[in-house]
């Protein structure tokens, strides 16, 4: 009675680990048109762009679910997160806040509707990226500062892995750019996918130590 | 000698040449006015795009250009007489009670080179010499600036030197993120807001003399400066909006103009053939007596051309006086061009020479024989020939028909319908003689002799009914294509104009803001969702595209990328608001039940949906935040935007994006200023992240130059109906005239002047209500054609026009020839003998 047991147990424990390294890990990208790929196509915008490249890493189980939306601010971002939560996404990337800078917003509002969002998050237990971004240095000495900070702030706040400037080494490069020299073009698209690859890299490793302890 | 004659003839004929120079004059006079107008609607436009634009041409880009750039364009900016230049940003305004963000233009002293900046207390032009600013009063407004307050712009201190009232430029663009603020360029450089990075737009603006052709010079511009990050507009394509506009009515003035010279033309003809047919028996005779024919013609050629030089004066002489006065009207600066001036001679002598052309042949061949022959016979000649001598003067009439439309296509469609309707109500009338011939004959005297007329002289009757029935279309033309453009270009009934524009309203703030607006006296309307989506695949194939790889993209290709790859913005609206019209396919079956496995249905806007490809029955593929949704499109809209409401490229029927995550479109209705400050200051307070846009002014402006041209259409109308029933009048006179030896004859035979009188009534009345009716249904369908297919715009149709044309033409029709007749029935029936004499 004991040995079969024993034997079903040993071959259990001698069998690959089954379903758990093939259930996807979602990341949702929330954002605005940066993570939209405004004015180029879905395909060749950084979530698309990250997913294939995380999985020629060797993390074939990534799944990416791109939620930018041109022109987006901050303000409905937590709605946009409840309406994603039924995908169940271990991973969130939030990119928000430019146009709200763009638009000269006050900065005490942004970082509450980032800070409303990433409690959402947290609570539903969901790793949370965030992305810094700057102004253009025509908005002001103090504001774009104390825009700037902003994140550091959050990211501090809520121990949350930041991003400080996602257009590191893209923007003011006019050939990464597209003629408005605001928007990244597929070029730019790839160099962002290059620099966020492997904060998720991090993560999902991370992750994936979890679910394996 | 052959002068001193005609003037003679002009002389003894005074009925006759007063007639003729009325009614051509008054073709004449409407041909003036409204190239007159057309000119000065022309100039409007160009005056309010340049002023839009604030120059003839403009050179945009998000970079100085460079020396080569520069280089590049110098051979076509040489030419320009006078050129400015502007840096535009956003910045943060900073004052001690706040930071608010400005649109910063930094301007030169030349700027603008056209329109005009007003300031509220004069200003003193002295921007780049001194650290000072002009804001908008919605900037003073959200700050409570004033006049001689002190703001901050990055590190320089500037003074608030005045206030903005107008802006040529503001009141047109309109659509801004943040109030104005203009500086002087040296200033701006000493505010440390121009730093590597920073967002920012160089125009150059440029001034050409009025010989200089400005869209030659965008064009090759556009060829020299490859790199699409740099724009080169044209005053012209600043308006669109409005150049659409002003291109409706200035081909309908141009088609209104031709109208009423065609409808002249064909008066001014039937009194020529009247008179001639008069006068042809003194003609044989005096040709009988030696006069060679040649001579003959000569004499009458040298009198039409003396009428039509006097029906030129007397046309100039008239637009002299009405100018004025019709600019006063419709508050527009007429003038008489010089071009028009000149054109109006021409056409006035050389309409006259065409039209008379076919019966100067006829005298050309005259031979004294026809002294025993019938009068109408006798200027009609043979049909051939009657028929080939009218080509000159339709070939001149095609050429100005493409002249006045400025296009082979409204030119020809013009022309070629108008003979397509001369041909269809001609191919009616043996149709109805044979129906005619068919009937028992009435057992009323008066029926059997004024029917047993029109069958026995059919040739009468086709002149008749083709001459009724084409002024009947051209005279129903004109109303009816004002109705539509009217349609067109003015505000929807029942639509109300918005003071403010509000986006990115939040899900959750939609009632908090509605309770606000309340307690502020104001209210929410026109709430539309809008929901971000990217159209994946039509029909199953990926619409996006990717760049060319190690291609250099040219500016074309961006745009297709752009146009491509760009989010659409989804809406639903259920039913649709009365801004918007179903011009093809079904409207929806209802709200989506997400029970069902039917794909959601779709509207497109009809122009969007041809610039893409899109057919009815298309299956669309939408990404909205990663969730695929299908849409079939059952239905294409025509959109008002003159409605000024909100409104959709793409809606769903209603149900289907009710969970999709969404943000909404609102405005608020008619506010005068305090209340629109009050409101705009509160909003920014409580609702910081609702972007207000104040449209009030815009607005304003663009519908009181719609009301404007409104009227300016309605006045065309008038005239073109006042001109066709003079032509009527004629027209019948004529006929009328022709009956003489008629109405004597049955005197002779013993038939009281009441049975000759209802005879006539009959004849002409019934005649006259035929054709004005064939002439009427043609005229609609003219019309609809024209609207589909030259403007583009939509149908509409009102029984009431019709039918009160058709009403007063008949009456017209009866009552010229009734009065003509009883000049005839008056005269003893020895006159028909002293005619023969």
């Amino acid at each position: 009675m004991v040995l079969p047991l024993f034997i079903t147990l040993i071959r259990l424990l001698l069998s690959p680990v089954p379903a758990q390294s093939h259930t996807p890990i979602r990341i949702l990208f929330l954002g605005d048109s940066l993570t939209d790929g405004y004015g180029i196509a879905r395909e060749a915008a950084f979530p698309i762009l990250i997913e294939k490249k995380l999985k020629a890493l060797g993390h074939p189980e990534i799944e990416v679910i791109p939620a930018g939306i041109s022109g987006s601010t901050a303000a409905g971002a937590e709605k946009r997160l409840k309406w994603q939560i039924n995908k169940k996404p271990q991973i969130l990337v939030l990119e928000l806040g430019a146009n709200d800078g763009l638009r000269g917003l006050p900065l005490s509002e942004i970082k509450s509707h980032l800070s409303q969002t990433i409690t959402l998050a947290q609570k539903e237990h969901i790793e949370v990226l965030l992305v810094g971004m700057k102004i253009p240095p025509n908005y002001g000495k103090k504001y774009t500062d104390h825009f700037e900070a902003l994140y550091t702030q959050l990211a501090q706040k809520f121990k949350i892995k930041l991003i400080p400037f996602l257009l590191e080494g893209i923007a003011n490069h006019p050939e990464l750019n597209q003629e408005d020299q605001i928007h990244p073009n597929e070029k730019g698209h790839q160099k962002i996918a290059d620099q966020v690859t492997p904060y998720l890299e991090k993560m999902i490793l991370k992750y994936e130590k979890h679910l394996n302890r | 000698m052959k002068i001193k004659l005609a003037f003679r003839e002009i002389a003894q004929n005074r009925k006759f040449s007063v007639a003729y120079i009325l009614n051509l004059s008054l073709g004449l006079f409407g041909f003036l006015l409204l190239n007159s107008l057309n000119e000065s609607v022309q100039k409007n436009f160009q005056t309010h795009s340049r002023s839009i634009l604030t120059a003839d041409l403009a050179i945009a880009c998000r970079r100085p250009l460079d020396l080569q750039e520069e280089e590049k364009i110098a051979p076509i900016l040489k030419k320009a007489i006078a050129s400015t230049q502007t840096i535009e940003l956003y910045s943060m305004v900073v004052t001690p009670r706040g930071s608010r963000l400005a649109e910063l233009i930094a301007i030169e002293d030349q700027y603008p080179l056209y329109g005009e900046i007003q300031l509220k207390k004069g200003g003193t032009l002295h921007l780049n010499q001194q650290p000072l600013v002009w804001i908008s009063t919605e900037l003073a407004a959200q700050m409570n600036l004033r006049i001689g307050d002190t703001l901050q712009l990055g590190a320089l201190p500037l003074r608030v030197e005045d206030q903005i009232g107008q802006d040529s430029r503001a009141s047109w663009n309109g659509f801004s993120l943040a109030p104005k603020l203009y500086l002087g360029v040296s200033q701006l450089h000493q505010t440390g807001l121009l730093r590597p990075g920073s967002t920012v737009w160089y125009r150059k603006f440029f001034k050409f003399s009025s010989e200089e052709d400005v869209e030659k010079a965008t064009k090759f511009l556009k060829q020299k400066l490859t790199d699409p990050g740099i724009q080169i507009i044209s005053h012209r394509t600043a308006g669109e909006q409005m150049g659409r506009i002003f291109a409706y009515l200035s081909d309908y003035l141009g088609l209104v103009a031709l109208v009423g010279l065609f409808l002249a033309s064909l008066g001014s003809s039937y009194l020529f053939q009247s008179f001639l047919s008069h006068r042809l028996k003194e003609i044989a005779t005096l040709i009988s007596l030696g006069l060679p024919p040649l001579k003959a013609a000569q004499i009458y050629l040298a009198q039409v051309t003396i009428l039509g030089l006097a029906s030129v004066l007397v046309a100039f002489f008239a637009t002299a006086i009405a100018l004025p006065i019709i600019g006063k009207i419709l508050s527009f600066q007429l003038e008489l061009p010089l071009l028009s001036l000149l054109s109006t001679f021409l056409v006035g002598v050389g309409a006259s020479l065409l039209i008379s052309l076919p019966f100067l042949f006829r005298i050309r061949s005259l031979s004294p024989t026809i002294l025993f022959q019938d009068t109408e016979t006798q200027i009609m000649g043979e049909r051939l020939e009657s028929i080939l001598s009218c080509f000159p003067a339709l070939f001149c009439f095609y050429l100005l028909a493409v002249w006045q439309a400025h296009s082979w296509k409204i030119g020809s469609l013009f022309f070629f319908g108008l003979c397509f309707s001369s041909l269809f109500l001609a191919a009616l009338v043996p149709v109805g003689l044979r129906i005619l011939r068919r009937l028992p004959l009435s057992k009323t005297l008066s029926l059997k002799l004024a029917s047993r007329y029109l069958v026995q002289n059919p040739r009468s009757t086709l002149a008749l009914f083709l001459s009724v029935g084409i002024g009947a279309v051209l005279t129903i033309l004109i109303p009816q294509m004002h109705q539509n453009i009217k349609s067109e270009i003015l505000a929807p009934s029942g639509a109300q104009t918005p003071s403010l524009f509000l986006f990115d309203i939040q899900e959750d703030q939609v009632n908090p803001l509605s309770e606000f607006l309340k307690s502020e006296g104001a209210s929410l309307l026109q709430i539309s969702p809008l929901v971000r989506a990217r159209l994946e695949a039509m029909n199953g194939n990926p619409f996006q595209k990717k760049s060319k790889e190690d291609a250099l993209s040219t500016r074309e290709d961006e745009q297709e990328n752009r146009m491509r790859n760009r989010g659409f913005n989804l809406s639903s609206r259920d039913p649709l608001s009365e801004s918007e019209v179903i011009t093809s396919g079904k409207p929806f079956s209802g709200k989506y039940l997400k029970s069902t496995s039917k794909i959601p249905e779709i509207s497109v806007e009809r122009t969007y949906a041809k610039t893409l490809g899109m057919h009815l029955g298309d299956v669309l593929q939408f990404d909205v935040q990663g969730t695929p949704i299908l849409g079939k499109i059952v239905n294409f809209r025509k959109v008002r935007w003159t409605s000024f409401q909100p409104n959709f490229f793409i809606q769903f029927q209603s149900g289907v994006l009710d969970d999709a995550p969404k943000t909404y479109l609102a405005t608020i209705g008619k506010l005068n200023i305090p209340d629109r400050a009050r409101i705009q200051n509160k909003m920014i307070q409580q609702f910081s992240n609702i972007s207000v846009v104040d449209v009030s002014s815009l607005i304003q402006r663009m519908l009181e130059l719609f009301e404007q041209l409104s009227g300016a259409l309605q006045l065309m109308a008038l005239l073109s109906v006042i001109t066709g029933n003079m032509v009527l009048f004629s027209i019948s006179r004529h006929q009328a005239q022709t009956r003489q030896r008629e109405v004597q004859l049955l005197k002779v035979l013993g038939a009281k002047i009441r049975l000759i009188e209802q005879t006539h009534w009959i004849e002409f009345g019934g005649i006259g209500l035929l054709a004005s009716l064939f002439g009427a249904a043609v005229s609609i369908a003219f019309s609809w054609l024209i609207s589909a297919f030259l403007f583009d715009s939509s149908w509409s149709f009102s029984w009431l026009l019709p039918v009160k044309i058709i009403f007063g033409m008949t009456l017209i029709t009866s009552i010229t020839t009734s009065w003509a007749m009883r000049k005839t029935l008056n005269e003893k029936p020895l006159s028909l003998l002293n005619q023969g004499e």
